[in-house]
């Protein structure tokens, strides 16, 4: 796991940017934001509504910035396990 | 059995509605449950999804509507990839269900095994701060208040003590996370919550212990002003009195709970939860359990930069610095800036024009 990752699932998310999720750097925090998930907690919203399947939410992932396959791995990843500890 | 490929024309048999997309939701929804998937709400976000995964999954086999789990989709698309969609030739639909429950069980065993971990190193961290906490405390009394330090500490340990049965109650719930036989994650975090807001509540219920407690206090508090700022000496008191009856509750637990405890400040796991409410100024919710537990909690935890947070919740929700303190700032500043220029002297000339008229009388001489 990145540092990243850590740093991310370490605490409530509050009002993180989305930024501060693993696996989506600047490029990507941009794209997403221009679709209206500008915050770490609307993705999460995202996650939560497919039902924490992390393969769909992988390729809405993929649909929606671009992310290639290792990004949206960390990503799903990250809000699995910040689910699993705050949820 | 005739190979599919993808190249062959989707088979319209068994298709129930021809055109996915002018599916209803709840039509989508049937089908795809009607393949063993369970869909969550579909949604605007999700409806695309899953009707490429209906798609996906009608083509795989409409004879087929056998329970699919999850990663069959992207071995799906590895054999389209490879032009070979031999759906009915491979074993996995046998295998389907054992994967699914595979996946299902996986899932409450990963918790499981995290809730104790998890338990177990927010006691840790819990308990770790609470000792750090405490051990300063301590020392800072007896070397603050020398002569009257064993005194204090003496009255300390009455209060406590008289305190104990009110705090019964509280050293119950506390002591209920003990039983870890197979806790779900959100009773014990709830827990913990109840625990830390009985005991605020409770602090706040015996005031008359307070009023006792307070000349006692008040040396505490001066030897602890470099440690930390009290604004409210009942806060302090409050949070005082909670850390060393948690740290005494909390100590009777440890013993029976983590006989080879290692006390390492960062053996955090990921999933082990620090009670950071607002670090990030998360907005209050749970309003007013919070909020009491948020002062206890952060006069615990930080020095005087949350202390001061924890002062203000209501206005510093989001931001350190609200917006319209810095454009009032800014209003302000610009408006002096204004004033001062329009008080200057308009000099219509070349401003070294007298420099100029002496250069040239010098010369002219």
């Amino acid at each position: 796991t990145s540092q990243k990752h850590r740093d991310f699932v370490a605490e409530p998310m509050g009002e993180k940017p989305v930024g501060t999720l693993a696996g989506i750097g600047d490029v990507l925090g941009r794209k997403l934001e221009e679709k209206g998930f500008d915050k770490a907690y609307v993705v999460l919203g995202q996650f939560l509504v497919l039902r924490k399947d992390e393969e769909l939410f992988r390729e809405w992932l993929k649909e929606t910035c671009g992310a290639n396959a290792k990004q949206s791995r960390d990503c799903s990843g990250c809000l699995r396990e910040w689910c699993d500890a705050f949820l | 059995q005739k190979a599919t490929k993808k190249t062959d024309k989707p088979r319209p048999e068994e298709k129930d509605d021809l055109d996915i997309t002018e599916m209803s939701n709840e039509d989508l929804q049937e089908q795809l449950m009607k393949y063993g998937v369970n869909p969550g709400p579909i949604v605007a976000t999700t409806r695309k999804l899953y009707e490429k995964k209906l798609l996906k999954l009608m083509e795989r086999g409409p004879d087929l509507k056998a329970p699919v789990p999850l990663p069959e989709i992207s071995t799906t698309e590895n054999t389209r990839q490879n032009g070979n969609n031999d759906s009915d030739q491979y074993s996995d639909n046998e295998e389907d269900p054992k994967t699914e429950l595979r996946l299902e069980k996986r899932e409450p065993l990963k918790t499981r095994t995290k809730t104790p971990v998890a338990l177990k190193q927010k006691r840790v961290v819990e308990h770790n701060q609470t000792y750090s906490q405490d051990g300063v405390t301590e020392t800072v009394w007896t070397s603050g208040s020398s002569k009257s330090g064993p005194l204090q500490a003496f009255s300390r340990e009455s209060t406590r003590v008289s305190r104990r049965t009110p705090r019964k109650r509280v050293e119950a719930t506390a002591q209920l996370p003990v039983d870890d036989a197979v806790i779900s994650e959100s009773t014990a975090i709830n827990e913990t919550i109840l625990a830390a807001s009985n005991k605020t509540l409770v602090g706040n219920r015996v005031p008359g212990n307070f009023k006792h407690a307070a000349p006692t206090l008040s040396v505490s508090e001066l030897s602890d002003m470099p440690r930390r700022t009290p604004k409210k000496p009942l806060m302090t008191a409050e949070v005082l009195e909670r850390t060393t009856e948690e740290r005494r509750v909390e100590r009777d637990i440890l013993k029976e709970m983590f006989p080879y405890e290692v006390s390492t400040p960062t053996g955090i796991s990921a999933s082990c939860r620090r009670p950071i409410k607002g670090a990030a100024s998360r907005p209050l919710e749970h309003s007013d359990f919070i909020l009491e537990e948020s002062y206890s909690k952060y006069a615990q935890k930080y020095g005087t930069s949350t202390d001061i947070k924890s002062e203000k919740p209501p206005i510093k929700k989001e931001r350190p610095v609200p917006v319209w303190i810095k454009v009032l700032l800014f209003v302000v500043v610009s408006v002096f800036m204004f004033l001062v220029y329009q008080s200057m002297e308009t000099n219509q000339g070349n401003p070294f024009s007298k420099y100029l008229k002496m250069v040239t009388q010098g010369s002219a001489k």
